[in-house]
């Protein structure tokens, strides 16, 4: 796994990473997550992370990406409609979480 | 395990705990699987019915509910405004019969908490490990001058979804050109925040196109409301002067109600419309306070970190009959607290210590059909008191000013939202 911005401040995220997709911590089962901060996502963005609608589907995503995208919209980078008003209290650990999470799913259509 | 077995160690040695723990511990239960009786087929009960089979397979769960379907609350102003169809809001139980939840269409009138014993209408008493109540509210019509419940038949109050938001849509719908609607919601707590000026926002809506020198008058029980400042913006830019917001202290309160007049009495003067939109101040489902779970209050407080009952133990409660902290009584709060709920009943069974995890709500509004608002909040419940609170850097409600492009996305976004808080709760 590679860094893609080591300036970045929260370069430190990818440590964590590389440390849940080692194993470390696997906290889900096959049929959904194990942590209730993870199944705080699905309730807008659709069952398994799967979206029916216009929300974003999240499953299947690069887990690099995915944090990414989440750091962004933390660190105000980003602009969103909703998601800026929702990660700031999300650590980096829980972003690597459910970063991992849902990139270990299928997504649409597969 | 009752609350007062939690170590110090294990409350406090949880923290990150999600990443390193075993997280498939072996079930504590020596004897036979355990059972969890949901009440409530609503956002909360379902939610929860469902996590818990996901989470914990081999627990018995039968939900308890009213009725065959369910109509949802969100976007029954949608079938007000005629911008929906009833069919398209309501929703079967196929789906968690599918995951193997026990379906009792059969209402639960008492619950008794020593005996660990939910009875049904039919007489029939169900027997729980754990039981996760999430049955709403019920209307305090006591609390109204001069009217009893019977007076929902002229005057609808449409704040539980089905016969009652199709009486409120069709009054509006056959009522006099230039006619007015009145609005009236009661003050703080009550089911859905933003509701009643959504409401103002879709009737505005229909009566633009099909009645528009019809009125509509909010004889409000309080000064202030949800997301008001982003209603106030989007009615002057969508409807500018057909609704009138008339706050408490404008008129003093309610002093009389005359059904057959359609006449809405106030200390400081008189409202008469057409059509009147009675929304009675509220509580907790009779269900939960017959069991003593509302103290000497309204409603039921609860732990933030196990949503068990602070009068009872075993027994949880979520969605809009609880106090939950700092989260609103939405439907997507109660569907989020289901799923949490959900995970602290496994660990209460299986002997873990529950996770402190985060909570979402996020709440969108439609002012028109292409002109969306949102409310978000994030919360956790507190190391020290276990209350549920909003988290600081986070929450808040979209961005005001001229913005029409983030009004239609946050549009769009309301029926994404839609879409997949109902596929959680009823899709396959």
């Amino acid at each position: 796994m590679t860094c893609p911005d080591p300036d970045r401040a929260h370069h430190g995220i990818f440590a964590i990473f590389a440390a849940i997709l080692s194993g470390a911590g696997t906290a889900w089962a096959a049929d959904g997550p194990l942590s209730v901060t993870v199944d705080a996502c699905t309730t807008c963005h659709g069952p398994r992370g799967v979206s029916h609608g216009t929300m974003p589907t999240i499953a299947g995503m690069d887990s690099e990406a995915f944090a990414e995208a989440l750091l962004a919209f933390r660190d105000g980078s980003r602009e969103s409609t909703v998601m800026g008003r929702l990660v700031g209290p999300l650590s980096d650990e829980d972003i690597a979480e459910i970063a991992a999470y849902f990139a270990s799913l299928p997504g649409a259509g597969q | 395990m009752t609350r007062t077995e939690l170590t110090r160690r294990q409350a406090l040695g949880f923290a990150g705990a999600a990443l390193t723990a075993p997280v498939l511990a072996t079930p504590a239960m020596a004897q036979a699987d355990p059972h969890v009786v949901v009440i409530g087929g609503g956002f909360g009960g379902t939610a929860a019915a469902r996590a818990m089979r996901r989470i914990m397979p081999e627990v018995a769960v039968t939900l308890v509910t009213d009725a065959p379907t369910f109509a949802t609350c969100p976007f029954s102003n949608l079938v007000i405004g005629g911008l929906r169809d009833m069919s398209e809001i309501r929703f079967s139980y196929d789906a968690l019969h599918n995951d193997g939840v026990n379906v009792r269409v059969d209402p639960a009138v008492a619950l008794d908490p020593a005996g660990r014993i939910v009875t049904l209408h039919s007489g029939d008493r169900l027997s729980y490990d754990r039981a996760i109540v999430s049955p709403g509210i019920d209307f305090r019509y006591d609390a109204l001058p001069g009217v009893g419940p019977e007076v929902a038949d002229r005057l609808p109050h449409a704040w539980k979804a089905g016969a009652q938001t199709i009486l409120l849509r069709d009054q509006i719908r056959s009522m006099p050109q230039g006619g007015t609607v009145i609005i009236a919601p009661p003050d703080n707590p009550f089911r859905c925040p933003p509701g009643p000026y959504e409401r103002a926002s879709l009737i505005a809506s229909y009566l633009s196109r099909h009645n528009p020198a019809a009125k509509i008058i909010i004889v409000d029980g309080k000064d202030k409301f949800s997301k008001q400042g982003l209603f106030m913006e989007g009615w002057q830019a969508l409807y500018p002067g057909m609704i009138d917001f008339v706050p408490f202290s404008d008129h003093g309160g309610l002093k009389g109600i005359d059904a057959d007049a359609r006449r809405v009495e106030t200390y400081f003067g008189d409202f008469k419309g057409d059509v009147i939109n009675l929304i009675p101040p509220q509580q907790a489902a009779t269900i939960v306070l017959d069991a003593g779970l509302g103290g000497s209050g309204l409603w039921c407080e609860i732990d933030g970190l196990t949503f068990e009952a602070r009068e009872a133990e075993h027994v949880h409660v979520i969605g809009d009959a609880a106090i939950v902290g700092d989260m609103p009584k939405s439907g997507f709060s109660a569907a989020t607290q289901g799923k949490a709920c959900a995970h602290a009943v496994a660990a209460l069974l299986e002997g873990r210590e529950p996770q402190r995890g985060i909570l979402m709500n996020t709440c969108y509004s439609l002012v028109g059909p292409e002109y969306g608002i949102s409310v978000a909040g994030v919360y956790r419940s507190a190391q020290d008191t276990n209350r549920l609170d909003s988290l600081p850097g986070s929450g808040g409600t979209s961005a005001a000013g001229n913005l029409p492009e983030l009004r239609r996305d946050e549009a769009d976004y309301a029926r994404g939202w839609y879409a997949n808080l109902t596929q959680e709760l009823f899709g396959a």
